[in-house]
């Protein structure tokens, strides 16, 4: 495990490359940590925070008309451990000539879980690094790379310490973060033919957020949002038959209460699984 | 994409993509002012016929360009999105496609940008046909009327048609919708030369990359 010193090192060949530390980037990056320290052997979460000025937004990994999802490049240390990233649901953006695409504006973050090695030594420091291709709209679009690190400590062991002055981000992301295979007793889902029929129980409305590979939706705009508790997916076959229906399903509730966004990956009616 | 040189010691790294927070979104009443969805062209079937003046003021009618033993290759245009430049300014990728296509097809550009969007106007487009070195012409479509028809999505969207009319290939122009990196496969190349050669074409769609269209609000 090297000292300190390296990262500082590290650190200062990035500011030549990051425009985000030089400050006149559309899109601002940061590395963020929801502690102040990681624990030998332990698991904390680290966040790529990005912010974009008012009106302006970017794409999520899913499926858009346009635009180009944001790419992310995540660099830890070698022995420590990067899980999948986190992302919260995107927002729908249905633009002049039927365009539907899904996008965040405002400030955003992915949670990416870290696991430290075992013998991280409390001496020593830990600096992850991420770069960022971005491409970000208004009415025009721009498009770019920026990059942004973290240095953090390694504690002895015990509490990971208090939480960082970035912890909010964490709890904010987590909100729209999506439950992997939803409840049962919420949700229930069944194929109508070529049509996937959703139910949610006690929702106020739903919205699916379709995946990138997704099987495809006739009509997106129209289907995939509903001001009731059922939704139904028109999809489309192709010519090896009807894909998965994978994606991010929002569950609105009444005013005052949070939505709740399930993460669906439901087979095709040939394979006989539904609900 | 620019890399960052790499330390020995900062050796995992994958690739992810970012999500967001966000108030809750429009409901389904809200979203009812946006316009429906454009009907998509289907392969093998015939597409409209169009009239439009380019930069230089001239009139392009499709039909004039059919049944002449050569397709017509369409490419959706705006000067100013990044996918646009890729191709046209940080390389050469329509130019080289032009010079390839030689007298197999004839190639037209087509910006159905508003008024007071992006790349919009007759000075700009002009200004870049110049700037990018563009040898086929560049059609205006204020109204967005021909690109509705044809329900094009982003900038490039590429269609190829055949001498009779019928759409051969609609989508991506190559395999990477990267804003910067090239594709290994030119998707609208790969379907001229496989139609020159009497075969079937192997990727007749394929989902369109780069910005929205700038259409005027409906």
């Amino acid at each position: 495990m090297k000292k300190i010193s390296t990262a500082a090192a590290i650190a200062a060949s990035l500011v030549l490359l990051s425009g985000c530390e030089k400050g006149d980037s559309l899109v601002r990056v940061r590395l963020v940590s929801e502690h102040r320290a990681l624990v030998p052997g332990g698991r904390t979460e680290l966040g790529v925070n990005l912010r974009v000025p008012n009106g302006w937004h970017t794409y999520w990994n899913g499926r858009s008309d346009s635009g180009a999802p944001l790419r992310l490049r995540f660099e830890a240390p070698r022995g420590y451990e990067a899980g999948a990233p986190r992302w919260p649901a995107p927002k729908r953006l249905v633009s002049a000539g039927g365009i539907l695409d899904h996008v965040y504006d405002g400030e955003v973050t992915v949670i990416v879980p870290v696991v430290a090695p075992q013998d991280a030594a409390p001496s020593d420091s830990a600096t992850f690094v991420c770069v960022v291709e971005w491409v970000a709209c208004r009415d025009i679009c721009m498009a770019g790379t920026d990059s942004a690190l973290l240095t953090l400590p390694i504690a002895r062991g015990g509490p990971r310490g208090e939480p960082s002055a970035d912890a909010k981000l964490f709890e904010e992301a987590r909100r729209r973060i999506p439950a992997l295979g939803g409840d049962s007793a919420e949700l229930t889902s069944r194929w109508e033919a070529n049509s996937l029929v959703l139910e949610g129980r006690e929702s106020s409305g739903l919205v699916f957020y379709p995946a990138s590979d997704c099987g495809e939706l006739i009509d997106p705009i129209h289907d995939a949002i509903s001001d009731t508790g059922r939704l139904t997916l028109r999809i489309r076959p192709s010519e090896t038959g009807i894909g998965h229906v994978k994606g991010i399903l929002e569950m609105r509730r009444s005013r005052g209460t949070a939505s709740r966004f399930i993460e669906l990956d439901i087979e095709p009616p040939e394979a006989g699984a539904s609900g | 994409m620019h890399r960052i040189q790499t330390p020995a010691f900062l050796a995992t790294s994958f690739a992810l993509a970012v999500s967001g927070i966000f108030a809750a979104g429009p409901s389904r009443a809200e979203e009812k002012a946006a316009e429906k969805p454009m009907a998509a062209l289907a392969i093998g079937e015939s597409v409209p016929d169009f009239t439009l003046a380019d930069t230089e003021g001239a009139k392009h009618r499709l039909a004039d360009y059919l049944g002449k033993d050569r397709l017509v290759v369409l490419e959706w245009f705006n000067p100013d999105c990044p996918f646009i430049k890729k191709h046209h300014a940080a390389h050469t990728t329509l130019n080289d496609l032009y010079a390839f296509l030689g007298d197999r097809a004839v190639l037209l550009a087509v910006n159905s940008g508003a008024p007071g969007k992006q790349g919009h106007g007759l000075e700009r487009n002009r200004a870049a046909k110049k700037d990018y070195g563009i040898p086929f012409p560049i059609l205006l479509d204020e109204e967005g009327t021909v690109g509705r028809l044809y329900g094009a999505k982003t900038t490039p969207h590429m269609y190829v048609i055949s001498p009779e009319g019928k759409l051969l290939y609609q989508g991506a122009l190559d395999d990477n919708p990267s804003a910067t990196e090239l594709g290994k496969t030119n998707y609208v190349r790969a379907a001229v030369e496989q139609h020159a050669a009497g075969g079937a074409i192997a990727v007749r769609e394929s989902k369109p990359y780069g910005c929205s269209v700038k259409y005027a609000a409906p």
